[in-house]
């Protein structure tokens, strides 16, 4: 019998990490749609600062609010990437000069003593289980100009032995991805597919 | 004129002299000599050239070395009744390359109490009594161990690149931190981990078939991998290994692999620490081991093996029952990665194919007492089984004694009465 997975959310002192509570729920209702891996269908929440974090070796973290981790919250964060579990960061701004992005990456540098490097759009997170030829799907936040007006074409990453360890995303996929997974019958193309992708990489890479 | 008591010294005197040229005259034949390890170097070409020895019996206290037993088997093979005794306590040595990465040397001594362990470059470590192994990352020339007075010594087979293991079964983190553990241990893992129907992760080589010369082991990490992967029972056949974690050993196209049965996973008690090496994680599968089948128990929870072992044809394969190994890595502690990594890598070495080494020797050094017993048989205790040694030399010595007394007193007698 395998392990059920379990989604995760980080939950760290400063900051808003609960500000895409549907993430969860709707990414769960997509592995249970398009794959037959055992899930529960209960997410949870787990404190960055308790090692219970280490219960979970894929951690989904965002906010819109400066981040600064703790002593312990930085201890944990090196310990699930040295036992070779992986964090999925999102900028829940979609914004490269806000306040989340800034504290952010320099609090994964310092926590982890690599800097965020671009993840190349071939790379096989692309490919998991649904192709991405392109690269990372844009959201519509992107598209309708909102936050830094850009599109992203890059999501960002730090690596341990070849395999990602960190993946950070200036996207903003907690807004595109945070609604009722009942929502999806209205959309021509699922938009969550690319979070199976990165779930999947997570359990097999 | 000589009295009666010159008379009979002089006969007597006569007959000692007449008995001593007979014993020369007789040829000698159906000789016996008995020897000890000490004068070995003098006996034996004496041995060698005197064609009147027929039998030879050695007494030890200690193994004679490898040219002086070689020299014994000689003497037996020419026709020489060679028999020995001693009370010397068995010792010997064997090593052989770990199947892996490591190219680790496995040595396994067994000796009658504490042994110097030795290469090339001096001494080792110390076992103490017993039987007893050890794993050594790297040695130099031949491994040898000693004791006071003997010692065995073997060559290591040299290390040899090493073949991929195949690993299958539904994508998950067990899959996941075991291909992570395997590849940190220097292991080239191809896997195949099932997300949809029709939709598999894979990673390395695709399509290969598997077999000996791609790879040294299987992973199976659950009942879906037994059925999807084929060919798994002609692999160890021909000698690989195969590991049937979880469920795995309930696909039937593994059943003949299996002398054991999975039963109900069982989870471990609230309480139970990730890194309680109890569980390795918090659930298993227990395994019912057969009556046959040559199954062993390597692991023993509570009424049930929690890892088993057996051989089948040329392969190895070993149930795994923990189910959850990727907690004791995750939540264990500070050394619980290093300890999943190295617990893995020693269940996959065990499997893992190991081709005989090409020029490889058995030596007789490696086990010199039960070298001695293949060239010169079992001691056999006494010194002689046709009895005593025949006393030629000190019988021919006596003879000339009692000659030359019986005739000198002969000889005072008549000087004492004033004959001449």
């Amino acid at each position: 019998m395998v392990t059920e997975f379990v989604f995760a959310t980080a939950q760290y002192e400063s900051g808003d990490w609960d500000s895409a509570p549907l993430v969860g729920p709707n990414l769960i209702d997509s592995l249970i749609r398009y794959t037959s891996l055992r899930v529960s269908t209960s997410p949870v929440t787990v404190p960055l600062s308790s090692s219970d974090c280490l219960r979970y070796p894929l951690l989904y973290m965002t906010g819109h609010l400066p981040v600064r981790f703790t002593q312990a919250e930085r201890a944990n964060l090196r310990e699930l990437v040295k036992r070779g579990g992986m964090l999925f960061c999102d900028d829940h701004n979609h914004d490269i000069d806000g306040v989340f992005h800034r504290t952010a990456t320099e609090e994964l540098r310092r926590s982890l003593g690599a800097p965020l490097v671009n993840l190349p759009n071939n790379h096989e997170l692309y490919r998991t289980v649904f192709p991405f030829p392109d690269g990372p799907p844009t959201t519509s936040h992107e598209l309708n100009g909102w936050g830094d007006n850009l599109v992203h074409e890059h999501l960002q990453a730090i690596t341990v032995n070849g395999r990602i360890a960190v993946l950070y995303s200036n996207k903003d996929y907690s807004s595109e991805w945070s609604y009722h997974p009942q929502s999806k019958q209205f959309m021509s193309t699922d938009n969550t597919r690319f979070g199976v992708n990165i779930i999947v990489y997570a359990l097999t890479r | 004129m000589r009295s009666r008591a010159e008379l009979l010294l002089r006969l007597i005197g006569i007959a000692a002299i007449l008995a001593w040229v007979a014993l020369a005259l007789v040829p000698r034949g159906g000789g016996h000599a008995v020897g000890a390890v000490a004068s070995l170097g003098s006996d034996l070409p004496r041995w060698t050239r005197d064609p009147g020895v027929r039998t030879v019996h050695v007494q030890l206290d200690t193994l004679p070395d490898a040219a002086t037993a070689s020299w014994l088997a000689a003497l037996r093979r020419a026709g020489v009744a060679v028999t020995w005794e001693g009370d010397v306590a068995p010792l010997a040595v064997e090593t052989w390359r770990a199947a892996g990465p490591s190219g680790e040397v496995v040595v396994l001594a067994t000796a009658g109490g504490d042994v110097v362990l030795r290469d090339a470059l001096g001494a080792l470590d110390t076992l103490r009594g017993g039987e007893t192994s050890v794993r050594l990352a790297s040695v130099e020339g031949d491994i040898a161990i000693t004791t006071a007075t003997q010692s065995a010594r073997t060559g290591t087979a040299p290390a040899r690149a090493s073949k991929a293991v195949y690993v299958a079964g539904a994508a998950g983190w067990e899959g996941k931190f075991l291909v992570a553990a395997l590849e940190e241990a220097g292991w080239r893992v191809d896997a195949r981990l099932f997300v949809a129907p029709g939709k598999d992760v894979v990673q390395g080589r695709t399509g290969v078939a598997l077999d000996t010369a791609g790879y040294s082991a299987v992973i199976l990490l659950d009942s879906a991998a037994a059925e999807a992967v084929r060919g798994v029972e002609g692999f160890v056949r021909s000698g690989g290994g195969a590991v049937l974690a979880g469920t795995a050993s309930r696909g039937r196209r593994v059943a003949p692999l299996v002398a054991w049965r999975a039963g109900a996973r069982v989870v471990a008690p609230l309480g139970t620490m990730g890194g309680d090496t109890a569980w390795r994680g918090l659930s298993r599968v227990p395994l019912t081991l057969s009556s046959a089948g040559g199954a062993l128990p390597l692991e023993v929870r509570g009424s049930a093996a929690a890892v088993a072992a057996r051989r089948h044809h040329a392969g190895r394969v070993a149930a795994v029952g923990y189910d959850e190994t990727w907690r004791w890595r995750m939540t264990g502690g500070p050394s619980s990665v290093a300890e999943h990594r190295a617990w893995w890598a020693g269940i996959v070495s065990s499997v893992a194919a190991r081709p005989a080494a090409i020029g490889e020797e058995t030596r007789t050094g490696a086990a010199p007492v039960a070298a001695l017993h293949e060239i010169l048989g079992p001691p056999t205790g006494t010194a002689f089984s046709g009895g005593a040694p025949f006393p030629r030399d000190a019988l021919a010595n006596l003879l000339g004694l009692l000659a030359l007394a019986a005739l000198l007193g002969e000889w005072l007698l008549r000087r004492t009465r004033g004959a001449r």
